[in-house]
């Protein structure tokens, strides 16, 4: 455990789009276990993860295009943009 | 006659012949890997003459690879005896990683390739050769394993078995670029220059672009010109001449540098220059490491923390904004990304979960931890399918 959990809640909370990969870092090192019986602490927590969730995902989406604009005869990252493109069809559609 | 401190007076200033022990502080940290009956020792110290930390493998007490820690720019900010304790840190996890990750692989070509891909960039050829050997008996044409396995047999003094491993491999994919080059380079090192250039003549013809084969060819005419005596001004060889132009046609300012050659010395000079530039942008330790990575998420998960995937995202990123910004790693990057969000969408789902089961059941967090659940699950899915 390096940092408490909660005080980086707070910061991606409000600051969504600017999470860094290092706030990140921060965020896995929280422990679950902490506060045993605030449902509170857990749903911030989760509202964190899912922040950090949502930046993965688009950094991820962001670095294939990069890999694309690079290189637009590469088909691995066309086809990886494909898959994830049915998978949030899929999950928005369910 | 007897040997004093006088004998070294120079100028009236006495030269002691003792030399002075700079009392430098050591920060040398080691750690050892037992695994299948051999011992790997890897030490990490910093270099006072060369500034920089470096690292040591030793197998079996031999040792066999001495290099710079490659850090990343945030890490370098960290006092040196962290530096050498995070430099430690990483090597281990990712050799005993590799190690562990040997028996778990199965038959998967692909993986079996590239972690002696891996073990090669660490020079633990035996390692290295089994597992291209493996992946050779389960795909038969699988060009890259071949290439692998014969830069293998030429760092363990095999050219013969490299030269022969190449032959069936052009043999068996003639329209692959990389194994003509590679044939190529082992008739080079062997001497058979005819065949060599025979070789790199195809390759080219494949790849009109290939950078490497044109240094290989100009190499291959630099050999074969005489240059006994290094005191005249020997003319320059016009075909070792063509095939640097055509290698640095795309770099404009070393293109009229070599239009300008007038003697055998520069296009030699030249030729350096050029090959030192390409092993510079060499990334085969930045792939080896990506899919080491890209393995143990695949083949090993739960001893991959979520904290060290992110940990190494932040090095790649790194790595790529120091110039190594080619498609493929960047596919690699986006491909770490997914597998990152995959462990986030699991520790979400499993804070809601902890959130709504409680007394206060909260409807957002029980919506979130439902759509969640899907998510994740279909997340796992395509990350198994992503390819690099």
């Amino acid at each position: 455990m390096t940092e408490e959990p909660a005080e980086s809640m707070d910061k991606a909370k409000a600051e969504l789009e600017l999470l860094s990969l290092e706030e990140i870092i921060s965020l896995l090192g929280g422990g679950e276990s902490e506060v045993l019986s605030d449902p509170d602490y857990y749903n911030r927590l989760g509202q964190n993860y899912l922040a950090g969730f949502r930046k993965c995902l688009q950094r991820g989406v962001k670095n294939y295009r990069i890999a694309l604009s690079i290189n637009p005869s590469f088909k691995k990252p066309l086809n990886n943009l494909e898959l994830l493109k049915n998978l949030l069809q899929q999950a928005l559609s369910e | 006659m007897t040997f004093s401190e006088e004998d070294l007076s120079f100028f009236g200033q006495v030269i002691s012949t003792q030399e002075e022990e700079a009392h430098l502080e050591s920060f040398r940290q080691a750690s050892e890997i037992i695994s299948h009956g051999n011992s790997y020792l890897l030490e990490s110290d910093y270099d006072w003459e060369e500034k920089q930390i470096y690292t040591r493998l030793y197998r079996n007490g031999s040792l066999v690879l001495n290099q710079a820690a490659d850090l990343s720019k945030k890490e370098c900010l960290r006092p040196i005896k962290e530096q050498v304790q995070v430099a430690l840190q990483i090597d281990h996890e990712n050799l005993k990683s590799a190690l562990e990750l040997r028996s778990k692989i199965g038959k998967n070509p692909f993986f079996l390739n590239g972690l002696g891909l891996f073990f090669y960039t660490k020079n633990l050829w035996q390692e290295a050769g089994e597992l291209l050997e493996k992946a050779i008996r389960h795909k038969k044409n699988y060009s890259r394993a071949y290439r692998n396995l014969s830069q293998v047999l030429v760092k363990m003094g095999l050219p013969n078995e490299s030269i022969n491993l190449l032959e069936k491999a052009v043999r068996l994919n003639p329209t692959f670029a990389d194994l003509h080059n590679a044939l190529a380079w082992v008739y080079l090192e062997s001497g058979r220059i005819q065949d060599a250039r025979h070789h790199l003549h195809l390759a080219i013809q494949l790849n009109p672009d290939y950078y490497e084969a044109y240094l290989n060819l100009c190499l291959s005419y630099l050999q074969s010109a005489p240059h006994q005596d290094f005191d005249q001004n020997l003319p320059v060889p016009q075909e070792a001449w063509e095939a640097l132009q055509k290698a640095a046609r795309l770099d404009k300012r070393t293109a009229a540098k070599i239009h300008k050659i007038t003697s055998w010395e520069e296009v030699s000079q030249q030729y350096l220059i050029l090959r030192d530039k390409q092993a510079a942008r060499d990334t085969i330790n930045i792939r080896a490491i990506c899919v080491l990575y890209y393995i143990r998420y695949l083949g090993d998960r739960e001893n991959l923390p979520s904290r060290t995937l992110a940990y190494f995202i932040l090095w790649l990123e790194s790595k790529l904004e120091q110039g190594n910004n080619f498609a493929d790693l960047r596919n690699y990057l986006a491909t770490f990304y997914m597998f990152l969000a995959g462990y986030m969408a699991e520790k979400a789902r499993r804070a809601f979960q902890r959130s709504g089961n409680s007394q206060h059941c909260n409807e957002e967090s029980a919506k979130n931890y439902r759509d969640l659940k899907g998510l994740e699950k279909a997340l796992r899915v395509v990350n198994q399918k992503l390819t690099v």
